[in-house]
């Protein structure tokens, strides 16, 4: 039975609060002066075990071992020091994918990497299914099961070097500097027999984790610091630099209680689906967060799309192979209100992943009222449009009657210190309301959808066109409807120069630039805009 | 050509007159009907300018226009006159001599203009005694007509009568030859097998000219084939009108007692063959054959004592349930299956929960945990209809089990969220514990228990093949896409249930329900179209109920298209509708009522959940484009094209045409798929893809209903992606949220707000509510003034017998 292993983000820390477990973790001696470990080798202890299924004689597995060790000589050379056990060893009665950390560390004492391999038959077709997953000693994290086909036997060592590359995470001290951290990588000094080989590429992936250590520096307590990862972007020999990107805002902060080793663990993704569960609420209130649509944008990149909507339970899962590189996912009340943001790696585990979020409802009601309010103007200001359009073609007319009748009917609409006023009866109600409960309400998104609906307002509802007509109807009047020549009537100049919201732009004159297209309606700032998310 | 001269020129050309003097012998010039008379083949008599043809006695043969007069005078009798006003021997000194001919005579007189239709045409005196023969166009038209009838094209040569008939009426020979095309047209019929075509044609002329010869007969053998058609088809009804109106054309025919007799022996079969039948299937032989022919009083009066001891109730509905089993997929569904199955519970009352309703399977329900854990006490007594065994715990275990599967028919999406597990403690009791505490755990046992011993599909297998078994009064039937029986169940008595069968009927139009109402085809009518509702409370023998709930009618929308989640769009679809006319012109056609109006959200007016400061949607054709416009542009789009999926029910179809135009006139191409009730609404509900469909529904609890309402396959399983047909994210967001609450003011809060931001988010494009009513003959009794349910309190209906006469 695979252990289910929950990882809980911790809401609004500013900094980790560390308690050290009374459970101790088997004791594992800390790793040699780092001074050296760049050019420490891997050591890897190997298992192969072979599905009965897969129809492959013990001569056979022999071969294929032999061949692949050849292979990892060939490509990797020092930096992997593989030792194939005889025996079947955990894999024994089992599939990689029943593999516990628990079962698999007595297994693995002197070594650093523990490798659990099994050929299987093909799904379909001929050929075999290679699976593996590693275990890492230092970090003790037992890694995603990876899957490699293996179409022609004879070619079988490839595929299987093929897997060991997949499965195999570099192993680094961290060091923290300004602009995000540097990596000494495990066995990066020692030359790689082939450049496929290096130990750490630009873009490779690693988790840090902290180990907490016993004053004999054995290691007391391993945890991850959850969301975060390094991305390596440049290497110097056998020092990589990194950008942090995390979810947290401070991942790596100094003060942390205790003795301490800062590593990393390398991660590539593996074809699982990514999955989660996004829950609102505290212990008897806890709900799951039904109904949010999650969306996600590469690192560096603005524009995010949308993965889905999570389901009754709060669940969503990215399907196998979304991505190959870290993506930025947000989670959206309503679409629109950014409630969590926060990196991950697809397939970097099959585990489902809880992660607590704070609904704002009251931001998210603001918001659509403040939605629905922009609707209304956007109606009223085509309304008003129709009404003006009529009111100069009757004017230039001179049909004085239909003019007051139009004006009249003007004046029935909205005006616009009535959207003035709800629109700051909204917003105070909203500040008292934060004031009161301690939520917040006038976030970011809530302020712009505010500044939108405002500006729309100003822009658009002013009052220009309808006193210009009243003015030109009164001058009528007073004339004795001796009309003003048909010259003097002229259409009022609009009161800005941006177009009708609602029609698209008119054809100009070419000496006139171009105005810049008005949106119909405000649209809130697209997800994965850049800016920071306040958790 | 010598007997030509031509003829005065037009004034305006001057004039230069040449007489001819033509001596004329020949033929008579009086017109008669033409007969095989052959036509130049570059003319179209209709569209070329008519013509006459005269034949001159040299035998020259001119295409004159028409001549004048028409016909012109008999030759023999200007011959006549002419011989009479002068000899042409005198006597001079006792000698008959010749007398020189006269040059005094006007070389016009008895003579005639003729105009040429050559490339030049040129006017021409002729003598009328110089033309042998005359082909009047009237008749050459007549003679075309005859041609093109006996050919088969009974359109042209009327088309041709019909010009002879305007050019001159009384022609001689119009009015013969254009009975004698009836008769051709008429026989053409009956040899094509369009008999009703042939019968009235043939009675048509029999009713100008009733002493056309050959009439008779003909008619006689056309309505005996009639008959005989009608007796074939089963259109009994129709077969003894055309008998009797055989009867009064022809009451001496020998035809009319072979045709009676043929009605009699067959009507007379069928009794013999209900003797071997029992109960309502004796009846309804007994019916068959009195449809046949109801004035046999001996096979009547077997037929009402038949009918006494198992009585027969026949219903008119929208549509009939689609597939046998404990599942609720359509309305119809709804409509029948507490007659077939028992639910756990009757409804959420406190009653119900002590097991103090009789309807229902549960002796008591008890929950604790806060209403996590729930325990099921089933009743005793209670058995399946096929005798096989008790209603137990594995019943109620399997019903709630088997919801929460996907693969299974009766799949509830929001139950599996909220199942945890089914437990049965013994044979009378099961253990229910479910995730979390919902707002009400007894609204979630309401559904109906079909056996454990059965299939997926709910069917039980018997030696006869499989069957759906419940433990309601009734069983279920044959069903048909168009009709569904209900038979009183084995385990109930007449003392129970004194109705024995129900049968209900699905009418696909032409065929009209409420029609069948009046006639007495039906006994009850499920669905009154509410603009003949007035007209139908006027018949005496009619009564009219009405639902308690109103009837919600909107457009689904299908939020899985990307088009429809532009707001946008669907701002401009809103707008679009004119709601208050519709209602008004095409629904009720009258004034709106209290209860009948349009609608603002997915709930009633006057209910709970109806937030009160929700301004109307209103119609504005011009935003409707606006919007429409504003679509396009945002989604980059030409042209937007969507589908609109109704159901075959009257309301839905007076209206579509007219919201079909609205959103035409918006700028949308929107395409009409009438479909039947039971079909689309199951297909929706399981989650299928649309664009915009018709739906409706009544909303008896709106925390419970909202979620489907607001989307079709809210409770699909999840593959079907039934919750992406939400347009809007907030609403949905809004409708999970609901499913979570526990307590009932927070719940009612929820749905006030949903029913509020629906306005503005239009997830649903809301149309109106309607009060429904329902109707049942006299012969009835038992149904109330008002009504939850069709069938409620159908165990104290009583129906009296009875059948359709012929109307004298």
């Amino acid at each position: 039975m695979m252990m289910r292993t929950r990882h809980r983000l911790t809401i609004a820390a500013l900094t980790l609060v560390l308690i050290l477990s009374s459970r101790t973790v088997p004791a594992q001696d800390a790793k040699a002066s780092t001074s050296s470990m760049e050019e420490t080798p891997y050591a890897i202890r190997a298992w192969l075990a072979v599905d009965p299924q897969a129809r492959v004689g013990a001569p056979t597995a022999r071969a294929l071992a032999e061949d692949w060790l050849v292979l990892v000589r060939r490509f990797v050379g020092e930096p992997w020091q593989i030792e194939l056990a005889d025996d079947e060893g955990a894999l024994r009665g089992r599939s990689p994918s029943e593999l516990t950390a628990e079962i698999v560390a007595p297994g693995l004492q002197g070594a650093d990497k523990g490798w659990f391999l099994r050929v299987e038959p093909a799904d379909s077709g001929g050929g075999y299914l290679l699976v593996g997953r590693e275990f890492d000693a230092t970090t003790r994290q037992l890694g995603p099961l990876y899957r490699q086909p293996a179409p022609y036997p004879r070619d079988a060592a490839r595929s299987l070097f093929e897997l060991s590359r997949r499965i195999f995470a570099p192993v680094a001290e961290i060091e923290r500097t300004d602009g995000g951290a540097e990596l000494l990588v495990q066995g990066a000094s020692l030359p790689a027999a082939d450049p496929i080989g290096r130990v750490v590429e630009p873009d490779s992936i690693f988790r840090p984790y902290y180990l907490f250590l016993r004053p004999d520096k054995t290691v007391q307590e391993i945890r991850s610091i959850p969301f975060t990862y390094l991305r390596v972007v440049e290497i110097d020999g056998a020092r990589a630099r990194c950008e942090l990107v995390s979810g947290l805002r401070q991942p790596l902060p100094r003060q942390v209680a205790g003795r301490y080793r800062l590593v990393a663990l390398g991660l590539k993704p593996a074809d699982v689906p990514t999955r989660f569960r996004f829950v609102a609420g505290d212990g008897d209130q806890e709900h799951p967060a039904a109904g949010y649509v999650l969306t996600a944008r590469g690192v560096g990149n603005p524009v995010a799309s949308e993965v889905g909507t999570t389901d009754r339970e709060g669940r969503i899962a990215l399907p196998p192979h979304y991505s190959d590189s870290l993506v930025i996912l947000r989670l959206l009340a309503g679409g629109v209100e950014p409630l969590r943001e926060f990196p991950v790696l697809p397939g970097e585990t099959p585990e489902e992943r809880e992660v607590p979020v704070e609904p704002r409802p009251e931001a998210v009601a603001l918001e659509f009222r403040l939605k629905a309010l922009q609707d209304e103007i956007v109606d009223l200001v085509a309304r008003r449009g129709v009404l003006e359009a009529k009111l100069e073609a009757r004017a230039n007319g001179q049909a004085w009657d239909e003019v007051k009748q139009l004006l009249d009917e003007y004046q029935q609409l909205p005006p616009r210190r009535d959207f003035e006023e709800r629109l700051d009866r909204l917003e105070d109600d909203a500040q008292r309301t934060q004031a009161e409960l301690g939520v917040p309400i006038l976030t970011r998104t809530a302020q712009a959808e505010l500044a939108e609906t405002r500006a729309l307002v100003e822009r658009y509802l002013s009052d220009e066109a309808y006193t210009t007509f009243l003015n030109i109807y009164r001058e009528s009047q007073d004339r004795g409807s001796a009309a003003p020549t048909p010259s003097a009537v002229v259409a009022p100049a609009p009161p800005s120069a941006a177009p009708n919201p609602i029609a698209p732009a008119q054809a100009r004159p070419d000496s006139e630039e171009p105005p810049q297209p008005a949106p119909l309606r405000p649209r809130p700032k697209p997800a994965g805009s850049g800016d920071p998310v306040p958790f | 050509m010598p007997f030509l001269r031509p003829g005065p020129r037009p004034l305006s050309a001057g004039l230069v007159a040449l007489a001819l003097v033509l001596s004329a012998l020949g033929a008579g010039l009086t017109a008669q009907p033409t007969q095989d008379v052959s036509l130049p083949t570059d003319r179209d008599l209709l569209r070329d300018p008519p013509f006459d043809r005269l034949t001159l006695i040299d035998g020259t043969v001119l295409i004159v226009d028409p001549v004048s007069p028409r016909p012109l005078p008999d030759k023999e009798e200007i011959r006549k006159a002419e011989s009479e006003e002068q000899p042409r021997y005198e006597r001079v000194g006792g000698l008959l001599v010749s007398k020189a001919p006269e040059l005094k005579r006007d070389p016009s007189e008895n003579a005639i203009v003729i105009r040429t239709q050559d490339e030049e045409p040129r006017d021409y005196y002729v003598k009328i005694l110089s033309i042998r023969e005359v082909d009047y166009f009237e008749d050459l038209l007549l003679a075309e007509a005859v041609r093109r009838a006996r050919s088969g094209d009974f359109g042209r040569a009327f088309e041709l009568v019909l010009a002879v008939q305007t050019r001159a009426p009384d022609w001689p020979g119009l009015r013969e030859t254009s009975d004698r095309i009836t008769l051709l047209e008429g026989e053409d019929a009956l040899t094509r097998g369009r008999v009703d075509d042939g019968l009235r044609l043939l009675g048509e002329l029999y009713r100008r000219s009733p002493d056309f010869p050959g009439l008779k007969p003909r008619l006689a053998e056309a309505y005996a084939d009639r008959i005989g058609l009608a007796l074939e088809q089963g259109a009994f009804a129709l077969g003894r009108r055309v008998l009797s109106d055989l009867k009064a054309l022809a009451p001496e025919s020998p035809i009319i007692s072979q045709m009676e007799r043929r009605f009699v022996d067959r009507a007379r079969r069928l009794a013999e063959q209900a003797d071997r039948l029992d109960g309502p299937d004796r009846v309804e032989r007994l019916a068959e054959a009195l449809r046949i022919w109801p004035s046999d009083d001996e096979i009547a009066q077997r037929y009402r004592a038949a009918f006494s001891e198992a009585p027969v109730l026949d219903v008119a509905v929208l549509d009939v349930p689609r597939r046998p089993g404990p599942f609720v997929e359509c309305p119809a569904d709804d409509r029948v299956i507490q007659l077939l199955y028992l639910p756990i519970l009757a409804d959420t009352s406190e009653e119900a929960k002590r097991g103090g309703r009789d309807r229902q399977i549960a002796a008591e329900l008890t929950s604790g945990d806060i209403g996590r854990r729930l325990v099921i006490e089933v009743k005793q007594g209670l058995s399946w209809n096929d005798g096989s065994r008790p209603v137990a715990s594995a019943d109620v275990a399997r019903a709630l089990s088997d919801r929460a599967l996907p693969s299974t028919i009766g799949y509830d999406a929001r139950w599996a969220s909220l199942l945890s597990r089914v437990t049965l403690l013994d044979e009378r009791s099961v253990e229910v514990v479910l995730n979390r505490a919902p707002l009400d755990p007894a609204a979630w046992l309401l559904i109906p228990v079909g056996p454990a011993h059965g299939g997926r599909d709910g069917l039980v297998w018997t030696p006869d093949g499989p069957r759906p078994i419940g433990s309601g009064p009734y069983t279920l039937g044959p069903l048909s896409p168009t009709t569904a029986r209900l038979d009183r169940a084995d385990g109930s008595t007449a003392a129970t249930v004194p109705i024995a069968r129900i049968q209900e009927r699905r009418y696909v139009s032409p065929a009209d329900p409420v029609s069948a109402l009046r006639r007495g085809d039906v006994t009850l009518l499920e669905s009154v179209p509410l603009d003949q509702l007035d007209t139908l409370s006027e018949e005496p023998a009619i009564r009219i109920g009405r639902y308690r709930a109103p009837r919600m009618h909107w457009l689904a929308i299908d939020g899985r298209n990307p088009l429809l989640r532009n707001r946008s769009l669907r701002r401009g679809l809103s707008f679009a509708i004119d709601r208050e006319k519709l209602l008004e012109e095409r629904v009720l056609r009258r004034p709106l009522e209290a209860a009948t109006v349009p609608s603002d959200g997915p709930f009633p007016v006057g209910s709970f959940a109806d937030a009160p400061d929700v301004s109307p949607l209103a119609h504005d054709p011009l935003l409707a484009k606006m919007m429409v416009r504003a679509a396009k542009q945002e989604l980059g789009e030409d042209s937007i094209a969507l589908t609109l999926a109704y159901p075959a029910i009257p309301t839905a179809r007076a209206v579509i045409p007219r919201l079909v135009e609205a959103f035409e006139d918006a700028g949308l191409e929107v395409t009409p798929i009438e479909r039947p009730p039971s079909d689309l609404e199951s297909e929706l509900r399981r989650g299928a893809r649309f664009d915009l469909a018709y739906r409706t529904a009544r909303i008896d609890d709106p925390v419970r209903n909202a979620g489907p309402v607001l989307c079709p396959g809210y409770t699909a399983p999840p593959q079907a992606d039934g919750l992406g047909a939400l347009a809007s994210p907030r609403i949905l967001q809004l409708l999970l949220r609901l499913e979570q609450v526990q307590d009932l003011p927070t719940a009612r809060e929820l749905v006030i707000t949903i029913d509020r931001e629906t306005r503005d988010e239009l997830p649903i494009i809301p149309l109106w509510q309607l009060q429904e009513h329902f109707a049942w003959r006299t012969r009835l009794t038992g149904p109330a003034e008002e009504a939850d349910t069709l069938y409620e309190g159908i165990e104290s209906w009583t129906i009296e017998p009875w059948f359709a006469p012929d109307a004298p």
